[in-house]
């Protein structure tokens, strides 16, 4: 009795964690910020970046409102789960979202500055989280002189 | 088996999936310094600048704060085992990380600086663990110019 409760119970936690990355639309919020390339060089040190990277947002708020970083787009979009959403702009954001197995949210997205010769860009097959601010990668566009810029995404 | 126990075995076990679940994915780094060739020749004599990373990224930075040598690219992008990512700047990084033995990562990299031809690439590949930097190569610029850059390369996954 008590050993089929508990097993009740564990497979309603893992359909709820698939029903919570499946449920209602993702608005998914990038933030881009630009710092010189030896603060970046500092700044990707932090060994928790590759997790829950809201500490390092934090930080950057705080140095862009010190002027030592530069908020430079917020490219924000929107779209069911499964899913494809697009945004253009000075930073273009092309995400296709499915909800993972595990309850998170696998996105395959390019990121892109520029075009052409001057295009910077990446391409990342990622996990992330509803709720949590995710560092997705770094791009250095070509006219803006020693700096990188930093881009986060945050998906609610 | 005592049915109290069960609950926390099977919550752990649910949180123990959740984590390898989490580690399915890894922030690789790449972090390129240009440094004047006769410079670079005289920082990778340094016997440990191989096996010691850490010492040869601090003797770096140092050149980097006294002028002497630059941050030419932070290529860091986030990427998921047994994908194929890539990433573009001045640099393209182009690489695969997969599982290997006793928790590590194997990474394939294939890093070029982007410019006309002959183009100088780094092809290689590595064994990390999450946290390691290791150096992955250095390239030079192909010009006959004395004061031309070394890129020395540095990896990290976390």
């Amino acid at each position: 009795m008590r050993l089929s409760f508990v097993f009740t119970f564990a497979l309603v936690c893992l359909s709820t964690g698939v029903a919570i990355a499946k449920g209602g639309d993702l608005v998914c919020r990038a933030r881009v910020f630009a710092v010189s390339k030896e603060i970046a060089a500092s700044l990707l040190d932090d060994p928790k970046l590759g997790g829950d990277a809201s500490a390092a947002l934090a930080k950057l708020q705080q140095m862009a409102t010190s002027g030592q970083a530069e908020v430079v787009a917020n490219p924000t979009t929107r779209t069911p789960v499964p899913g494809r959403a697009t945004v253009k702009g000075l930073v273009g954001l092309d995400m296709e979202v499915a909800a993972s197995e595990t309850g998170r949210l696998k996105i395959h997205a390019l990121i892109e500055q520029g075009d052409g010769q001057q295009k910077t860009y990446f391409n990342t097959n990622t996990e992330i989280e509803r709720g949590k601010t995710t560092f997705l990668g770094t791009l250095e566009p070509k006219g803006e002189a020693a700096q990188t810029w930093l881009v986060f995404l945050h998906a609610q | 088996m005592n049915s109290r126990l069960l609950l926390p075995i099977v919550l752990t076990l649910l949180s123990l999936v959740n984590a390898a679940a989490a580690d399915k994915s890894v922030l690789v780094r790449a972090c390129i310094y240009a440094v004047p060739k006769k410079a670079a020749l005289a920082l990778m004599d340094a016997p440990a600048f191989t096996s010691d990373p850490q010492a040869s990224i601090h003797a770096l930075r140092g050149m980097v704060a006294e002028k002497k040598a630059s941050v030419a690219s932070n290529l860091c992008v986030s990427a998921l085992l047994g994908t194929r990512t890539n990433i573009q700047s001045d640099f393209m990084l182009q690489f695969e990380v997969t599982e290997a033995e006793g928790g590590a990562i194997k990474l394939v990299a294939a890093l070029e600086k982007r410019m006309k031809a002959p183009t100088p690439q780094i092809l290689a590949t590595l064994t990390l663990k999450r946290g390691d930097t290791q150096f992955l190569g250095s390239c030079d610029d192909p010009s006959s110019d004395p004061n031309a850059p070394t890129w020395i390369v540095f990896v990290t996954l976390q």
